[in-house]
């Protein structure tokens, strides 16, 4: 897509809702951790970018959501536990033969959730960014203006964490 | 061996696969890892509920009607048009004379609040701007692209896109900013900045000073004075103010901000000091909470008159 589309134009404005709705929400869901809200707060900002399409150019429209988005969640108040649920393709092993077993039953899978969302914000943002958006350390970087140095550390603190998780629970069995 | 992986962020690399031959074989080889790569490989099939896109264009569809109709996009208009616009815009322009040039190149547009209110403005470019009850800010939109300045009076909180430099310029002193979140306030007696992220520079008389995340600023005996905070947000955008130490005058000119109220300070309380919060909603709540803790008798008259005793 060229520079030269207007946000206004409907074609235009619909391709960046589907380019980038869902990604936003997710980042959202990561940080602030209530799916519902996330979701209201992309809807929210794509109306406020529809008001301001004629002074918005189209490259700068993905920077503008985010920033909107981002002030929008700083007026919600933010004392909500964040309690993240993902969905889980497989089914979990109990099978004592695995020798990795104890790392795959539904409860430890919870466990993770739990820790996960108990990350400090940062480092969950960064993780999830990585692990369930699959974006690279430089994409994150670019995303969260941040350097990749940065990103880098709070995805180790985060690895780090699990990492403990996951040898209590080794010992645990 | 925990802290030697949080060293030069190893284990993040170590994910990433950046890391070099040698470094790589030696930690696969101690099998301090393979547990977290079984849970890691468990996370990387997780996924969020699917979003639905059609709903939510359908949604916004419908929403879309409600708001104002944004200025069709000018590559629409035929060129007789646009001649037309052009020939149109010269007539104006030259009918105008030179009151206009003063105009178009001059203008400023000017947001106030009133008490007890609230305004959020969003500049071009997406910056965010809280404007607190009883303030007020200027700037000129023409110049805007080149020239990212804002006049202060009162309080405000900023949320700056990155960009290109930005200015706070305020009776007290002057903010310089790139990119980063901020609460300013000044009264007559007043100049306060907290930086909640980023860095700001702020500058009163011959005083300088640089802020970051964490850190804010005071004039106290004419210089600025540098303290810390661990907020987010600023206390008022959630309806309330907080104080430590405060003067009873400085919490006074506050609180006729956020309430229309009658009320004079007798001399021999205004250099009181008062920790505490007030909320912004409801006016008994707040005396009381000020005057209780404060030790001080008052009654409530006609007109939100406070009478001491």
């Amino acid at each position: 897509m060229k520079g030269n589309f207007s946000v206004c134009e409907e074609h235009v404005y619909d391709q960046l809702y589907n380019t980038h709705a869902e990604s936003l929400r997710n980042h959202l869901y990561f940080k602030f951790g209530d799916l519902n809200q996330a979701e209201d707060i992309v809807q929210e900002a794509f109306i406020k970018l529809w008001q301001k399409c004629s002074s918005i150019i189209y490259e700068k429209a993905a920077a503008f959501l985010y920033t909107v988005s981002k002030n929008l969640f700083i007026d919600v108040i933010r004392s909500k536990k964040v309690a993240l649920k993902f969905e889980k393709n497989n089914m979990p092993s109990h099978d004592i033969e695995d020798p990795y077993f104890h790392l795959r039953t539904k409860e430890f899978q919870q466990k993770l959730e739990t820790v996960i969302s108990e990350l400090p914000e940062k480092q969950r943002e960064a993780f999830l960014l990585n692990r369930i958006e699959k974006l690279t350390y430089k994409e994150i970087a670019e995303r969260l203006e941040i350097s990749q140095t940065a990103v880098e550390k709070r995805i180790s603190k985060a690895l780090i964490k699990l990492k403990e998780i996951t040898e209590l629970q080794k010992r645990s069995i | 061996m925990n802290k030697k992986l949080l060293k030069d962020n190893l284990i993040a690399k170590w994910l990433d696969n950046s890391l070099s031959d040698e470094q790589k074989k030696e930690l696969d080889s101690s099998g301090e890892l393979d547990d977290l790569k079984i849970v890691l490989d468990e996370i990387d099939t997780w996924k969020i509920k699917k979003f639905d896109s059609e709903k939510g264009l359908a949604d916004l569809k419908k929403r879309k009607k409600l708001v104002i109709a944004p200025v069709p996009p000018s590559k629409k208009t035929s060129n007789i048009n646009r001649w037309l616009q052009i020939a149109s815009s010269i007539l104006i322009l030259i009918s105008a004379g030179y009151f206009s040039w003063d105009f178009f190149f001059n203008q400023t547009i000017t947001i106030n609040t009133q008490i007890a209110e609230n305004k959020t403005i969003e500049l071009p470019s997406g910056s965010i701007i809280k404007l607190d009850a009883l303030s007020k800010i200027s700037y000129s939109e023409k110049k805007w692209n080149d020239n990212r300045t804002i006049h202060l009076t009162g309080q405000a909180f900023f949320n700056v896109t990155k960009g290109s430099s930005f200015k706070v310029i305020t009776d007290k002193g002057n903010i310089n900013v790139l990119g980063t979140q901020f609460n300013v306030k000044t009264s007559n007696t007043n100049f306060e900045v907290i930086c909640y992220e980023g860095k700001v520079k702020v500058t009163y008389q011959n005083d300088e000073l640089i802020l970051t995340k964490g850190e804010s600023t005071i004039v106290q005996k004419n210089e600025l004075k540098e303290t810390t905070h661990s907020n987010t947000t600023p206390d008022w955008t959630s309806g309330y103010s907080k104080y430590n130490k405060a003067n009873l005058r400085e919490v006074i000119t506050d609180l006729k901000k956020y309430y229309t109220i009658q009320i004079q300070l007798p001399k021999k309380y205004e250099d009181l000091e008062f920790s505490g919060t007030l909320t912004h909603k409801n006016l008994d709540t707040a005396l009381q909470t000020l005057f209780v803790t404060m030790e001080i008798k008052y009654v409530i008259g006609k007109d939100n008159t406070v009478i001491f005793e």
